[in-house]
């Protein structure tokens, strides 16, 4: 919506201001000040970013990341991908207070995932009932497999079935062929729709 | 959201119907000049292109009026006038789009037949030249409708990945036209994008 600058001539200039950019941003995610990620999901390009948000009563979580500098163990599907120095590789945790009931999920890839060796491109999202798994883990549940993760592609999953308090790892999908490496790119956008109970 | 005349008593008019415009159309797309060739401006009116943001994500819509413009009667070729003249109705850059991740097409009115003969089968394509005209081939299929489109029907390309500078083609889904005309038919493409993370 456009708002010219003589259209609110009865408006103090500061206050036009501030209508002026509510107007022109309506974005309703916020960065989520506090890290919801573990020591060993940070890659070198960028550390994971959670942004979340309540429109309409659902709530949109989004979590940000680069898998640059990311290790892959390889050969084991359901494993969890992360720094090869190790550190809690989990990407979030499954709050339902804060998510709400989580009913959609989305990972939508920005940048195809390649590296050296044989990196997989075929990542999921896995869900697993400890935060304290690095690189290499076993991530019992796998919530969102992209079976080869490419660029400008979605994957949905309209009943993820999340359990609470849950913790979400990138985890290696069903491609064996994998060997061990490091990223050296890959960005993936996953976006979690919720709504909280009814009262 | 309703807003009482009174309730804004203090403002001046121009105020307040800027706020009331405000809270009963919180509209974020904006019409923006679009791109498109001269085959592809029907009757009714031309291609018409809304773009806006939203928690970063970019959302572009191309409206497309049938009316006036024609098929050929052969699957994969571009629909447009029958006089010629190149028919995109848009290009893909990553400038504008975004990574597209997802498009939708919307058809809010079921095309009709001004002249005989013509196809529902509508897919949307893409192609890297701009100079394709009606009754040409357009290269790649974006989204297929795979039957006849109509009004209140959706299509949804979760996986698009789209060629950067590519344009964007209506094209016949079948053969089962012959140089027919269309009298009406309204569709909406929808497209999603976001731009690449940074830190």
């Amino acid at each position: 919506m456009n708002v010219k600058d003589n259209a609110m001539p009865g408006v103090e200039t500061k206050v036009r201001k501030t209508l002026k950019n509510l107007l022109t941003n309506p974005d309703f995610l916020e960065r989520v000040p506090t890290t919801e990620h573990g020591a060993g999901a940070v890659g070198t390009a960028m550390a994971p970013k959670t942004l979340r948000g309540t429109m309409n009563n659902t709530i949109v979580t989004e979590i940000h990341v680069d898998l640059t500098g990311l290790y892959i163990t390889g050969t084991t599907t359901k494993t969890a991908i992360g720094l090869e120095a190790g550190g809690a590789a989990y990407i979030g945790e499954y709050d339902v207070a804060k998510y709400g009931v989580v009913y959609r999920i989305e990972i939508i890839c920005l940048e195809t995932p390649a590296g050296g060796d044989t990196c997989t491109a075929d990542l999921s999202l896995g869900a697993e009932d400890v935060g304290t798994n690095e690189v290499g883990g076993a991530v019992d549940d796998t919530v969102l497999n992209t079976a080869g993760a490419a660029v400008g592609c979605t994957y949905i999953t309209n009943t993820p079935g999340l359990t609470a308090d849950d913790y979400f790892y990138i985890t290696e999908g069903a491609d064996a062929a994998a060997d061990t490496g490091t990223y050296t790119a890959g960005q993936l956008l996953f976006r979690f729709y919720g709504h909280a109970v009814l009262a | 959201m309703t807003i009482s005349n009174h309730d804004m008593s203090v403002l001046d008019t121009s105020t307040k119907k800027v706020l009331t415009d405000l809270f009963a159309k919180p509209n974020f797309l904006e019409q923006v000049p679009g791109t498109f060739g001269p085959g592809a401006v029907g009757t009714y009116m031309e291609p018409r292109t809304y773009r806006g943001e939203l928690n970063g994500h970019i959302i572009n819509e191309i409206h497309v009026d049938l009316t006036g413009l024609a098929n050929a009667g052969t699957d994969t070729y571009a629909i447009g006038l029958s006089t010629g003249g190149y028919c995109y109705i848009g290009r893909h850059t990553l400038a504008t789009h975004g990574i597209v991740y997802r498009i939708e097409m919307i058809w809010v009115e079921t095309p009709t037949q001004a002249t005989a003969t013509y196809t529902l089968d509508i897919d949307l394509r893409a192609e890297d030249g701009a100079d394709i005209s009606y009754g040409e081939v357009a290269d790649d299929s974006v989204l297929a409708a795979g039957g006849s489109v109509g009004i209140g029907k959706t299509y949804i390309d979760n996986v698009p990945a789209l060629t950067t500078n590519d344009y964007f083609y209506l094209a016949e889904g079948d053969s089962a036209g012959t140089t027919g005309k269309y009298g009406g038919g309204q569709v909406i493409i929808r497209m999603f994008g976001h731009q690449a993370l940074t830190a």
